[in-house]
């Protein structure tokens, strides 16, 4: 296989772990966030930061999975207080807050981004090669396909499933909803820091620009488009999303009103995606 | 057991409840009616937790519960069913039962995301219960049918079940007998009254079918425009003009 291949399955699973992380909010806790790809790059210049200035991989990794999670809480602690309604327009402000931070602290090197992250390592030995660093990707994908299936099977799915459905009914079945909901950011504001850690270290230059909107958009889409609360579902929406513009790259003047009309067909035809059963509109459209 | 003191509430201006107290004594069968508007359902709703009252206090088993969250109320043994079927749409029968337990599983995070064995055994013994309280009710064959598959009168034994499975010690009915037929009305109040028997359970119940009351309530509170009008037995009240005065044109008891 050529390397191009591997390049291209190594975003695949970096962003099948947003989808997936994005879907535990979305999906699972039916809570709206626009704003995902935030979390991404805080976990990406986190753990870059950490290792220019020394530290390994692997406590990097998981510090930026951490302080992603500690920001998941500093931003769903206010937000969850508001109505479901304004979560939409609070994780969108923060998305676009995180860019503008980035873009003017002069740690993160502001519009230019931070160059010369070191490369991956374990054990002391650099991830070099492209198979070793999708072996590595793959591992924690997989690694999160099972925590997630648990979490999904268990009391703490069954609220959040409750929670989605109905959280007025959910708080009579002696379910915390504040504390499922924030449950759901931490969780899933974890994954995609690491995701963003995993970004970091497999390109070795990150900017701004990569975690903003339109990226949000992006894993929205994945999640969408696989099928909301659907674990198989924001594997396959990633696979296509990331596979598809590569094909069309030749037609890279048009590829996004192919993408855009790919959106608008499922909408029409199959609002719960390809391997849902819940209905975008039940989540965006919930008074 | 539990008891409401000068419960007042009003929604911008429509004053659905006007210093209302009552009490629900340990083990009775209380049935709450009045005529449409009366202010029961909202009565419900602040005892268990969905709206703070303007002014007055609620205690159950001795505790201030006024300002308690509505989970933390079903952690003390408080349930309800909804007057407007409130089952889990995207969940079968059973799990709508399963999240009904909620208070009684102890796992946490890490139980969950590790599947411990004491995760799994009790995932089982929740699965088992709920499957032995849709027997209870009658459900069992459809209990991996999507739960909006079932008529009205089987998802409100859907929610009878629901909240079943969280154990209480007073369970909340708020009109259990709309949309059933007079055959299935009839057999909710035998379970009903067996709840009581074998559970220990203390039952307050709003209902407008008043062959249900009668039969099976210990002691009737009757509400009329956001206050209590009178409480008694059943044949105290049957006899009540004032009762009658405000049914007038109804034609009930
Ligand atoms: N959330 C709310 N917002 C505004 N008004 C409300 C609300 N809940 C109840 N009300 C009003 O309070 C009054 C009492 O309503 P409630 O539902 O408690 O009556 P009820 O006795 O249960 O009647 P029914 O027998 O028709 O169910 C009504 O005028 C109703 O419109
Ligand atoms: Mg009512």
């Amino acid at each position: 296989m050529s390397a191009y291949v591997f390049h291209v399955l190594i975003m695949v699973s970096i962003f099948a772990i947003l989808s997936l992380s994005l879907n535990i909010i979305v999906g699972f806790a039916g809570l709206v966030s626009l704003g995902h790809a935030a979390f991404f790059g805080i976990g990406a210049y986190a753990s870059g930061l950490m290792m220019i200035r020394g530290m390994g991989f692997v406590p990097a990794l998981f510090l930026a999975g951490l302080c992603t999670a500690a920001l998941g809480v500093a931003l769903a602690l206010p937000a969850l207080r508001v109505k479901d309604d304004y979560l939409a327009i609070v994780t969108l402000g923060f998305g676009i807050i995180v860019v503008m931070v980035l873009m003017n602290l002069e740690v993160t090197g502001g519009p230019d981004g931070l160059v010369g992250i070191p490369p991956a390592a374990l054990l002391g030995t650099p991830l070099y090669s492209k198979p070793g660093f999708l072996a590595l990707t793959l591992g924690f994908l997989l690694v999160m396909i099972l925590s997630v299936y648990a979490l999904k099977q268990s009391r703490i799915g069954r609220a959040w499933a409750a929670i989605r459905d109905n959280d007025v009914t959910a708080m009579f079945m002696g379910i915390n909803i504040y504390y499922y909901k924030m449950l759901a950011f931490i969780v899933s504001s974890f994954w995609a820091g690491l995701a963003g850690s995993l970004y970091a270290h497999y390109t070795a230059y990150i900017n701004p620009q990569t975690f903003g909107m339109h990226t949000s958009i992006q894993i929205l889409s994945m999640v969408v488009l696989g099928g909301i609360g659907s674990i198989t579902g924001s594997l396959l929406g990633a696979a296509l999303l990331v596979v598809l513009p590569e094909i069309l790259r030749p037609l890279a003047d048009y590829q996004d009103i192919f993408y855009g009309a790919l959106l608008v067909t499922m909408m029409v035809f199959r609002p719960q995606g390809i391997m849902g059963r819940v209905k975008i509109t039940e989540i965006f459209g919930k008074k | 057991m539990l008891t409401a003191e000068g419960i007042t509430k009003s929604f911008m201006g429509i004053h659905a409840l006007s210093g209302v107290s009552m009490q629900v004594h340990a083990g009775e069968i209380l049935g709450v009616i009045g005529p449409n508007g009366a202010g029961k359902t909202t009565l419900f709703n602040v005892l268990t937790g969905l709206y703070a009252p303007d002014a007055g206090n609620i205690f159950f088993e001795g505790r201030d519960i006024t300002n308690l969250r509505p989970y933390r109320r079903v952690g003390l043994g408080l349930a309800r069913t909804f007057q407007n079927l409130e089952i889990f749409r995207d969940m079968s029968v059973l799990e709508n039962v399963m999240v009904g337990g909620h208070v009684r599983l102890s796992c946490g995070f890490w139980q969950s995301l590790l599947v411990t064995p004491g995760k799994r055994a009790e995932e089982r013994l929740l699965r088992s219960q709920a499957l032995e309280l849709l027997a209870l009710l009658g459900l069992a064959d459809r209990a991996s049918a999507p739960a909006v598959s079932l008529s009205y009168g089987d998802q409100r034994r859907i929610e009878i079940a629901r909240a079943l499975a969280s154990h209480p010690a007073m369970l909340f009915l708020d009109e259990p007998a709309a949309g059933m037929n007079p055959r299935e009305t009839e057999l909710l109040a035998g379970l009903i009254a067996q709840l009581r028997k074998d559970l220990q359970l203390t039952v307050v119940i709003i209902e407008h079918d008043m062959n249900l009351i009668m039969n099976v309530c210990d002691r009737i509170v009757v509400m009329s425009e956001g206050r209590v009008l009178t409480a008694g037995a059943p044949h105290e009240i049957r006899l009540d003009a004032r009762v009658l005065e405000a049914y007038l044109g109804e034609e009930i008891l």
